[in-house]
């Protein structure tokens, strides 16, 4: 078979941010698969997502959830943060190669 | 009172750097002045209410809401904004001999003098939603208020004064070549709004990478540093763009290249107009 490219979604994810930071501040998902990251802000004031490894920005509203979709990407580490408090929200995706 | 300061700086860099750009590039229109600050009044009207109703666009288009509004937001900047540099070079003789008799604006423009407001409403209302939610967000987590205050009027004003930096840079060039210099990079703005329209309809799920990354330059010139943002906002510069957005971005360069020759050149009647022929007004 050969290999699907608009792979449909393989996985989903949820980093939650709570006190302007996230949770799980580090997050591993399989490479070269299409994955779904439901940011969940806990907090009452909004937050950007934003990474430019993974080339995405989001608002998210404050108390509310906001989908991200990545992906396929290649092994590596992806950083992000929330640019509305890009201080202490900070973490990483590390983007393995799964084990067949 | 620096984080508030370099986030309302970054933002209004953006809109200081596209406003400052077309202010130049329509040099000779009545009254632009006040149709930019129209534009400037009408965007900040819209940033509040995208704001307001951030949370529903976001649940629309499954979620994917705001990269939608993002990329047609920026769509219909670049169209207006192609559609006034191809207004501009058709007219653009004229203007320069008005220029030159008499120095000030006298040209009737209302067409594209009622387009440079819509298009400066735009790109106050894609950067001013987030100025909006930033804003809030920092007056609701508690920061002292006139840190708040003085951070936001500082990052405000020195964003502000980069674009008046530019545009007395940019009128400084004599009126023969104003025109010439200010469509070509228009030219290149549209072409970077357009690769980061669909850069966001990539995230969007709506076009393919192609490729996922072309090149890797954040080493380099990070788009996070002045230069490189400065460098993203006129020029179109990525660090790590697709093969969709560059392909995009060459696309749009060259319809649009075929389109400024082709129509602007139409009104000197010269038979069988060329892409490649060199611009002459």
């Amino acid at each position: 078979m050969p290999t699907i490219c608009m792979a449909a979604v393989q996985g989903e994810y949820t980093i939650v941010i709570k006190d302007h930071k996230f949770e799980p501040e580090q997050l591993t998902i399989p490479a070269n698969q299409k994955v779904k990251l439901v940011i969940d802000n806990q907090d009452s004031t909004p937050e950007e997502f934003e990474s430019h490894d993974l080339k995405r920005e989001k608002i998210i509203q404050g108390n509310s959830q906001g989908t991200v979709m990545v992906g396929p990407l290649t092994p590596g580490a992806y950083h992000f943060v929330g640019e509305f408090h890009e201080d202490t929200a900070k973490g990483v995706m590390i983007v393995e190669q799964k084990e067949e | 009172m620096f984080s508030i300061a370099i986030v309302i700086f970054r933002e209004m860099f953006e809109i200081a750097l596209i406003v400052g750009v077309l202010m130049a590039a329509t040099r000779g229109l009545r009254k632009r002045g006040q149709w930019v600050m129209v534009g400037v009044l009408g965007g900040i009207a819209g940033s509040v209410l995208i704001a307001f109703f951030a949370d529903r666009i976001s649940q629309a288009a499954e979620g994917m809401g705001q990269e939608m509004l993002n990329a047609i937001i920026l769509l219909i900047t670049a169209i207006l904004i192609g559609w006034t540099v191809l207004w501009m070079s058709r007219h653009g003789r004229e203007l320069t001999q008005h220029l030159k008799r008499v120095g000030h604006s006298v040209v009737k423009g209302e067409k594209p003098i009622h387009t440079l407001a819509v298009v400066v409403a735009l790109t106050v209302l894609r950067e001013g939603t987030e100025i909006v939610m930033f804003t809030y967000s920092a007056f609701v987590t508690g920061g002292r208020p006139l840190d708040l205050i003085l951070g936001f009027l500082f990052g405000a004003f020195t964003g502000g004064a980069v674009g008046v930096i530019l545009y007395y840079g940019l009128i400084k060039i004599p009126i023969k070549h104003i025109f010439n210099v200010t469509s070509w990079l228009l030219m290149f703005l549209v072409a970077g709004m357009v690769s980061q329209a669909a850069g966001y309809l990539t995230a969007a799920g709506k076009l393919p990478e192609l490729i996922p990354t072309m090149w890797d330059t954040s080493k380099l010139l990070s788009e996070d540093s002045l230069l490189g943002e400065f460098l993203q906002v006129l020029l179109g510069y990525a660090q790590r763009p697709s093969g969709m957005q560059v392909l995009v971005y060459a696309a749009t360069l060259a319809a649009f290249g075929c389109l400024v020759k082709f129509y602007g050149e139409t009104v000197k009647q010269q038979g069988g107009t060329k892409c490649i022929s060199s611009t002459n007004w």
